[in-house]
């Protein structure tokens, strides 16, 4: 089954290295389209939130990022050292659209398009996990 | 009875900002940065065309907002042509923003016969 690991540095131009990678590897297992799509908007904003809050733009982090697909999941799985979220996930809303605000889609869009949007730290590691069923 | 005649002279400036290829965390500053140029120079109408966009994400979102917030602050607008891919309109969708951005066709950016 698919299955890749990627490491990078946690810059805006170099998020998008995994995201490529995820396209890729669903292409070639014959998932749809749409779905592909909607993985790649969600791990594109976790690694953005990644570089934004973990690492507070501190270009020298990693993040490691393994992508994986069996045949009812989509599984895209993030490892960074950075400062570990403190956020409360089932407090999470998309903001309202009429407010005009301009950040915090983030984790809203995340939880909107995924299955399973969980993260958890242990020795000074933090891991996010995002799942997408597939039918 | 002479004819009477009254006529009006408008003149609107309308940014066009074409967009092609990904509009994410990595290229939004340098939009961020072309926009701000514009408002600078008391430029209040935006059309922003989105049809080539291959990937929105909420960082690229997020400078569309900006610049419509700060044009309604000065009674101006945005204009959005939708894109052509899925995958950028999806977050316009996904956060509601298709009821608040008004979308233009592509043909109407430029009023045919000019």
């Amino acid at each position: 089954m698919p299955n890749e690991t990627i490491e990078v540095h946690a810059d805006y131009k170099n998020i998008r290295i995994p995201c490529e990678r995820l396209r890729a590897l669903l292409k070639s297992s014959d998932v749809p389209e749409e779905t592909i799509d909607l993985c790649e908007l969600a791990l594109q904003e976790l690694l953005t939130n990644l570089v934004d809050h973990a690492y507070a733009g501190n270009a020298n982090g990693h993040i490691t990022v393994n992508l994986s697909r069996n045949p009812s999941q989509i599984v895209m799985e993030t490892r960074d050292t950075g400062i570990p979220p403190q956020m409360d996930l089932s407090q999470t809303s998309m903001p309202a659209p009429e407010e005009l605000v301009e950040g915090g889609y983030g984790m809203a869009i995340i939880q909107t398009l995924m299955d399973e949007a969980r993260y958890f730290t242990s020795q000074g590691t933090n891991t996010w996990r995002l799942v997408k069923n597939l039918k | 009875m002479s004819l009477e005649i009254n006529s009006i002279e408008q003149i609107i400036k309308i940014v066009t900002i074409t967009l092609n290829g990904r509009l994410d965390a990595f290229e939004a500053p340098a939009l961020r940065k072309t926009c701000d140029a514009y408002l600078a120079g008391e430029n209040n109408h935006f059309v922003f065309d989105l049809t080539d966009v291959t990937m929105l994400d909420s960082a690229g979102l997020a400078v569309l907002v900006s610049v419509l917030k700060r044009v309604r602050l000065k009674n101006g607008d945005v204009r959005l042509v939708w894109p052509r891919e899925e995958a950028a309109s999806r977050i316009l969708k996904l956060t509601k923003f298709d009821q608040v951005f008004s979308s233009i066709e592509k043909s109407e950016i430029i009023p045919k016969g000019f």
